[in-house]
């Protein structure tokens, strides 16, 4: 099995003939061949990468059945690619880009919220991979490896980091999901939590959290009553100062609030084992493994 | 974006909300020339710079003469402000704002924000304005107000006149409060404002008039592109000079108070690293995250903003390269160390694309850099420079 995305899934790019667009595109195809298409305003018709271009995302949808859809849009645009993706009907709907105005947000998270077809993941994030199966984002292929970790992560590369542990230690990876370091976003922990525990493929799942917002605490609510998988987590900012945003828009402490002491606390009450270190998120979830398999 | 109190004031004004009359100066002179025309024999005299607390952190003067305005004026003047949200390196007020004393006979607190949660925008409000609203919530949770802004972007007429009850406005007074917050909500949205504060707004005790007293707004970052009007009020000198460099290289930069400079890619990682080099007993002087697609112009800008910091001992470069690769990485570094005198030990690790590509720059490059595979030994390492080289 996995979640989200697996060898059947067809992927269609949003904004496929800009750089990143196309460089990611092309990467995602070299890793497995689930594209069928492309999507960039008055470029319909053309052809790129040897993928048909269309106009609108319905024209895409019904030309190539595509179900999935993974954004590269300018941030003054994305929003509304969103939106139109949502419109159609596509069920998955991956937004990598960066800075979206929490205004356009707004609006996204209500239409998402009440769709009868569709998720987002992201925006502000590296996207989903199914090692083997399905790269749709723009995380380095080669460090993943089929196995039986779930990971999902609020980073980008600290999520590549943990990646790269599981694989060295051999353990290998179902599917990684990054939901993305923006406090708006389409997918939470607790969303992706859900299919990790319905997954027979995932064998423990490692959280990567970080300061800000009280998603890891309703995550760790959420695992002390619904997970029955072993879990680790690791959480980034420990040693960050109050009142200052550290990179991602939603990595802040404020008023006493987010702060990775309380995060951690909660995590461990659910039963997670905490990685002190980025260093060892891997051997954490290697070490809850090897308990439930004594 | 944060801007000044006078800005958000000008603002308000255009959008109807009733403000105190005002001046802005930037010198003696110009303090000077503002008595003569407007005549005012008593003022107060409030510092402009990005932070709350300005009173209790002795910016903000009543003066009752002609000649305690201009001492105040000399004071504050150039005046650097320390408190705990300008940080500990202070904030210095450029500008004054001059108004006359008014008699204040009621404090209100009107505020917009976005409940990032709930994902709506809220209103807060409360008939006890004049201090922190978090202050007010902790202490009278009775006394403050949560209205979720309905998604059509404005109240209905039943949601005012609850608030104006919880505000206990009568009359024309509750005419005009009604009329404040609608122009709020409209400012808030307008303008893409992530927080537009009124605190206080008064109850003038001559005419019984609303005000807005002071007023505090951030602007949302990502919006100000459809905002070419407002991208002009930011103001260089209310920020950190590394920090400012960094913005203008679209690099995301935070000053701290260590001696280990840090640059990494990508936000998590770098707040990972600073962890990981606090938790062998060092000290981060700043994060720096160059971001998932940094160019070798950036890294070699991120790097020089970091040994520009006089108190930087020591460097660490923790790079995973995805879209970045490795190699990238390495020159922007080999680049900057030429151009630049590298003063102290850097310690760098690298990882994923084109690792071996990159570490190869390195090693011929013939700068003194330590490479390090594992990160926990990078880390350890780091502390261990820092600590001697501040011995």
């Amino acid at each position: 099995m996995s979640i989200l995305v697996n060898r059947h899934t067809r992927v269609i790019t949003q904004g496929i003939t800009g750089k990143a667009g196309r460089f990611h595109t092309e990467q995602g195809m070299l890793y497995a061949p689930t594209y069928v298409g492309g999507v960039t305003p008055g470029k319909g018709g053309g052809e790129i990468l040897g993928l048909p271009i269309f106009d609108t995302v319905l024209e895409a949808k019904e030309a190539t059945q595509c179900n999935a859809s993974l954004i590269f849009v300018p941030a003054p645009f994305a929003a509304d690619a969103i939106l139109e993706a949502e419109e159609a009907g596509v069920e998955l709907i991956v937004c990598i880009t960066e800075g979206i105005p929490v205004h356009d947000m707004l609006k996204v998270r209500q239409v998402l919220r009440a769709s009868r077809t569709s998720r987002l993941v992201g925006p502000n994030c590296p996207g989903v991979i199914t090692p083997e199966e399905c790269k749709m984002g723009i995380m380095p292929g080669y460090i993943h490896r089929k196995g039986e970790v779930g990971i999902v992560s609020r980073s980008g590369t600290l999520t590549y980091e943990a990646v790269w542990q599981t694989t060295l230690l051999e353990l290998g990876q179902s599917t990684c999901v990054g939901i993305g370091g923006d406090p708006l976003n389409g997918t939470s922990f607790i969303d992706v939590l859900t299919l990790f525990e319905k997954d027979d493929e995932t064998k423990a799942i490692l959280l990567i959290g970080e300061i800000g917002g009280n998603a890891e605490e309703e995550a760790a609510d959420w695992i002390r009553h619904h997970c029955t998988k072993p879990v680790a987590a690791f959480i980034a900012g420990q040693t960050a100062p109050a009142g200052r945003r550290m990179g991602h828009a939603g990595a802040i402490i404020s008023g006493g609030h987010g702060t990775a002491a309380s995060k951690i606390a909660a995590l461990k009450a659910a039963g997670v084992k905490v990685a002190n270190t980025p260093a060892e998120m891997g051997l954490a979830v290697q070490q809850v493994l090897q308990q439930k398999k004594l | 974006m944060n801007i000044h109190e006078f800005q958000a004031k000008r603002m308000l004004e255009k959008y109807g909300i009733p403000v105190p009359e005002f001046a802005i100066v930037s010198s003696m002179k110009g303090l000077e020339e503002l008595l003569e025309t407007r005549g005012w024999q008593s003022a107060v005299l409030k510092v402009q710079i990005h932070a709350g607390g300005r009173g209790k952190a002795g910016g903000v003067i009543f003066a009752k003469n002609r000649q305690e305005i201009l001492e105040a004026g000399r004071e504050l003047l150039g005046k650097k402000i320390i408190n705990e949200q300008t940080g500990p390196e202070g904030l210095i007020a450029h500008q004054l704002m001059v108004s006359p004393p008014i008699q204040i006979m009621r404090e209100f607190y009107l505020g917009m924000t976005i409940d990032r949660e709930r994902s709506e925008r809220v209103l807060l409000v409360s008939p006890v304005g004049g201090m922190d609203i978090e202050q007010i919530a902790h202490q009278q949770p009775d006394k403050v107000l949560f209205l979720p802004l309905p998604q059509e972007g404005f109240f209905r007429s039943y949601h005012l006149i609850r608030l104006a009850k919880f505000m206990e406005w009568k009359g024309k007074v509750a005419e005009q409060g009604v009329n404040i917050v609608n122009a709020l909500v409209k400012a808030f949205i307008d303008t893409d404002a992530s927080l537009l504060e009124i605190n206080p707004l008064v109850e003038t005790t001559d005419d019984e008039q609303l005000s807005a007293l002071d007023v505090k707004m951030v602007i949302d970052d990502n919006a100000l592109f459809r905002h070419p009007e407002l991208k002009s009020l930011f103001d260089p000198s209310q920020v950190n000079l590394q920090e400012a460099r960094a913005q203008e290289h679209d690099l995301a930069y935070v000053a701290l108070n260590g001696d280990i400079g840090c640059m990494v890619n990508g936000a998590g990682l770098a707040m990972a690293t600073m962890d990981l080099i606090h938790h062998f007993g060092g000290h981060p002087a700043n994060f720096l995250d160059v971001g998932g697609g940094a160019t070798k112009e950036k890294i070699a800008e991120g790097f020089k903003i970091i040994l520009s910091d006089p108190e930087v001992k020591a460097v660490l470069v923790n790079i995973f390269g995805g879209i970045m690769n490795c190699r990238t990485l390495a020159s922007g570094i080999v680049d900057a160390a030429k151009s630049f005198k590298v003063h102290v030990p850097v310690v760098i690790r690298l990882e994923g694309t084109d690792v071996e590509q990159g570490k190869e720059l390195l090693k011929d490059s013939g700068l003194n850099l330590i490479s390090v595979d594992d990160l926990t030994e990078a880390a350890k390492q780091v502390v261990s420079m820092a600590q001697k080289s501040g011995a």
